[in-house]
């Protein structure tokens, strides 16, 4: 049996911490811009991100219905998913700025980059201090794309270069799919491990 | 000191035993969970669970809703009002329990 407080945290935070959802997601973000760093311009054909959107689509109905199947499912309060609703709407709407402000104003820096950061401090479960394994993975992911994302500052516009990238933007965003899918697999064996070890028999 | 004992032996039994106590400050933190995930979260086998399950309907402290979806039944579990009073009756109780102890420790 876990502590009051573990017990609490691990069932308000329920799906969040099913990370495998992450994964799919993570994967996408990787490969569309992956391909953006490859395609000839002018684009013609968006035939193969859109199937490997759909794909990822499809990965993630195949995810969900694991956990269900395997974890059931905890409802949160009706407040905790309101809250969800706007906050992802008011992610989303900085995601459209930020990525107009980094694709017009080319700055040395990632702006799209600088929001997922905040993203991976903000969201659901956000990093608390003291730090529990869940938040020390936030923060450091946090780190991480901060300075990926003002590299171009320190190193300069055309690093990329260097990595055959095209574009910053496209290095960020790759590199954000890596961590995402990272991030979702270490979440994924932290919550399995957190819960409770299983009673073997009636008493 | 015989009021401390007073005191424990005032304590509501029936939220008062690890597992149901588990299993309400679950439910009193969502608006409901499934009978798996209450399994996963309070590590209890499907038979004990549904044994203290059945003692907290019993005392009318959360309430089931069994739907079949596909082949399944599906048990949904809320906490009732008089199980989120309860409950939190019980967390003031056991402070104010720790705080007679503290006070009565000699010196």
């Amino acid at each position: 049996m876990k502590s009051n407080s573990q017990t609490k945290f691990l069932a308000e935070n329920y799906s969040a911490l099913h990370g495998l959802n992450a994964v799919p997601v993570g994967f996408a973000l990787f490969l569309v811009s992956l391909w953006a760093n490859v395609v000839q311009y002018p684009i013609t054909n968006f035939l193969l991100p859109i199937v490997l959107v759909l794909g990822f689509l499809l990965l993630s109905l195949v995810i969900d219905k694991y956990y269900k199947n395997t974890f059931g499912e905890v409802k949160p309060i009706s407040a905790r998913r309101r809250f969800y609703w706007i906050a992802s709407s008011i992610w989303g709407l900085l995601g459209l700025v930020a990525y107009w402000v980094d694709i017009t104003l080319g700055l040395p820096m990632s702006f799209i980059g600088l929001l997922f950061a905040l993203m991976f401090l903000f969201d659901q479960p956000k990093v608390s201090v003291p730090l529990n394994r869940f938040s020390a993975v936030r923060l450091v992911a946090s780190l991480c794309i901060i300075f990926v994302s003002i590299t171009p500052m320190l190193f300069g516009k055309s690093w990329w270069d260097i990595l055959g990238v095209r574009t910053t933007i496209i290095g960020v965003t790759m590199f954000i799919g890596v961590l995402i899918v990272l991030q979702g697999v270490m979440w994924h064996i932290f919550f399995v491990k957190s819960l409770p070890v299983k009673e073997t028999k009636d008493e | 000191m015989s009021n401390v004992f007073e005191e424990i032996a005032g304590l509501d039994k029936l939220i008062h035993e690890p597992a149901r106590l588990a299993i309400m400050t679950i439910l009193s933190t969502v608006e409901s969970a499934d009978f798996l995930a209450l399994q996963r979260l309070t590590g209890l086998t499907s038979g004990n669970l549904s044994v203290h399950l059945s003692k907290l309907v019993e005392g009318k402290l959360i309430s089931y809703d069994k739907k079949i979806v596909g082949k399944k039944t599906k048990t949904q579990v809320k906490i009732t009002a008089k199980g989120q009073q309860a409950l939190e009756k019980h967390w003031l109780q056991l402070e104010t329990f720790r705080a007679n102890v503290q006070k009565s420790k000699p010196e």
